[in-house]
């Protein structure tokens, strides 16, 4: 049996957005990474953050504080490949 | 090569600060990837360049909202963007007769569409008296659009006052800080701005072809050009958000990165200094043009109400043809003629002779000044 793993991508506007969360995050150390954005979760921005599930929660916190960093949800992708461990 | 004298940094500064060359030429050799398109890390990085320079325009002009700083190619576009997405016919908007002709052809053009202008007269030396605003407003006044500083005279016109009228009465407060930004203190708080436009490559010391605004949050306008922004990409209507609504095209990235050098120079160096530094060789400047036979001046001819500008004449002598000896025979660059603001020449009595105009930066040193008014000396007692 294969095990179901799932990515969770923060979608964005534009890449301004992304990269100001990205910013955020670094600086207060929460791991993510800049992504492409899988066809299947938007058609707005190319560019999306990767971050592990155990940080969701963590993300969503920080985007409810009013720091005006505009985003377009989160999405959960099911992982198509186990090649890398795209979450680091 | 020939000493050169360059006091033309009201047109535009140069030299520019050693870093905004780096920026530029780094960005160029190291980065070159075109920001927004796709997401491969030199993608992100050259989004990051522009990002970086919202963030660094937003601190100095003491605003909140980074994103809603939009990047024009110059103020010019900056001024008709606002101008022609926020009027409509019917509407009245109020300016002053100093303003310079980004503003006054946009406004004819619009006036000939049927918005209603109307044209406060300054005083003879440019200044805005700002209860002249509430005389001329009228029940549709919807817009003040005021210059910060004239490049004519340099006169420094009374924003925050304006500004607090406007915020009374209900109506948008438009500033062009062409000149003035980097000069005079622009803060979008204390002043009362909602649209604020910029230009990059005079006080700022970033390079040309850079430019741009910004727009309160709540305050909406209709975009000048429409196309490819790297984002909603699937759809052909344009996006709706800042600044991505009013940024289509690849942007001047490398320029914008050197405009971000060019404000972070004037905060690593001090605002205050650089305006010591100007006041400074203004009151030596005018000092000395005051004793010369044959100047007229033109403006406050007080270094505290104008920007590093002044206009002058001499007597016997076109604009021009002072100008030019000037260049010839003394190596010193000063621009002549009108100065795109045939209503401030107007306002202060030169439009049918124009003045000879003389610009400092912080670049300009005390001999640089002495070199100029020996120069005017000679020439006048050549006369």
């Amino acid at each position: 049996m294969t095990i179901e793993i799932y990515d969770y991508y923060v979608l964005f506007p534009n890449h301004q957005e992304g990269l100001r969360l990205h910013r955020k995050l670094k600086d207060i150390g929460i791991k993510c990474t800049i992504s492409p954005t899988p066809r299947e979760a938007s058609s707005f921005c190319g560019m999306s953050l990767l971050v592990s599930e155990d940080n969701v929660r963590k993300v969503e916190e920080i985007l409810a504080e009013n720091n005006g960093i505009k985003t377009e949800g989160i999405a959960k992708i099911k992982r198509r490949t186990t090649l890398w461990n795209k979450t680091c | 090569m020939k000493k050169i004298i360059y006091l033309d940094n009201a047109a535009t500064t140069w030299p520019k600060p050693e870093s905004v060359y780096q920026v530029i030429d780094n960005f160029n050799r190291n980065i070159g990837a075109n920001p927004g398109r796709g997401s491969s890390s030199k993608t992100l990085e050259a989004a990051g360049v522009l990002l970086t320079t919202r963030e660094t325009l937003a601190k100095f002009f003491n605003l909140s909202d980074v994103s809603r700083i939009v990047f024009t190619k110059n103020i010019t576009e900056a001024l008709n963007t606002v101008l022609k997405g926020y009027l409509n016919p019917g509407d009245h908007v109020i300016t002053s007769s100093m303003e310079h002709n980004a503003v006054a052809r946009p406004l004819n053009t619009l006036k000939n569409a049927g918005v209603e202008v109307t044209y406060v007269t300054c005083t003879a030396d440019g200044s805005l008296y700002p209860p002249d605003l509430e005389r001329y407003w009228k029940k549709n006044t919807r817009m003040v659009v005021l210059l910060a500083a004239s490049n004519v005279t340099g006169t420094i016109q009374p924003l925050q006052e304006a500004g607090r009228i406007c915020r009374e009465r209900g109506a948008v407060f438009l500033v062009d800080s062409a000149q003035g930004a980097g000069n005079i203190p622009i803060d979008v708080i204390e002043q009362n701005i909602d649209i604020l436009t910029f230009t990059g490559h005079k006080g700022l010391y970033g390079p040309q072809g850079t430019g741009g605004f910004y727009i309160r949050p709540g305050l909406e306008i209709r975009t000048l050009v429409e196309g490819g922004t790297g984002s909603l990409s699937a759809e052909t209507r344009q996006p709706d958000f800042f600044p991505d609504k009013f940024e289509s095209g690849t942007p001047n990235t490398p320029g914008i990165a050197g405009l971000g050098a060019g404000v972070n120079f004037i905060q690593k160096t001090g605002f205050k200094a650089i305006r010591q530094h100007e006041k400074k060789l203004m009151d030596i400047l005018l000092d000395g043009l005051q004793d010369i036979q044959g100047v007229a001046i033109y403006g406050p001819r007080d270094s505290h109400r104008q920007t590093p500008v002044v206009s002058l004449n001499l007597a016997g002598l076109e604009c021009g043809e002072l100008s030019f000896l000037l260049d010839e025979n003394f190596g010193i660059m000063t621009r002549s003629g009108l100065h795109c603001a045939p209503l401030a020449h107007q306002t202060i009595g030169t439009l049918s002779r124009g003045t000879c105009r003389v610009s400092l930066s912080y670049f300009t040193t005390r001999e640089d000044i002495e070199t100029f008014l020996e120069a005017i000396r000679k020439i006048s007692r050549a006369l």
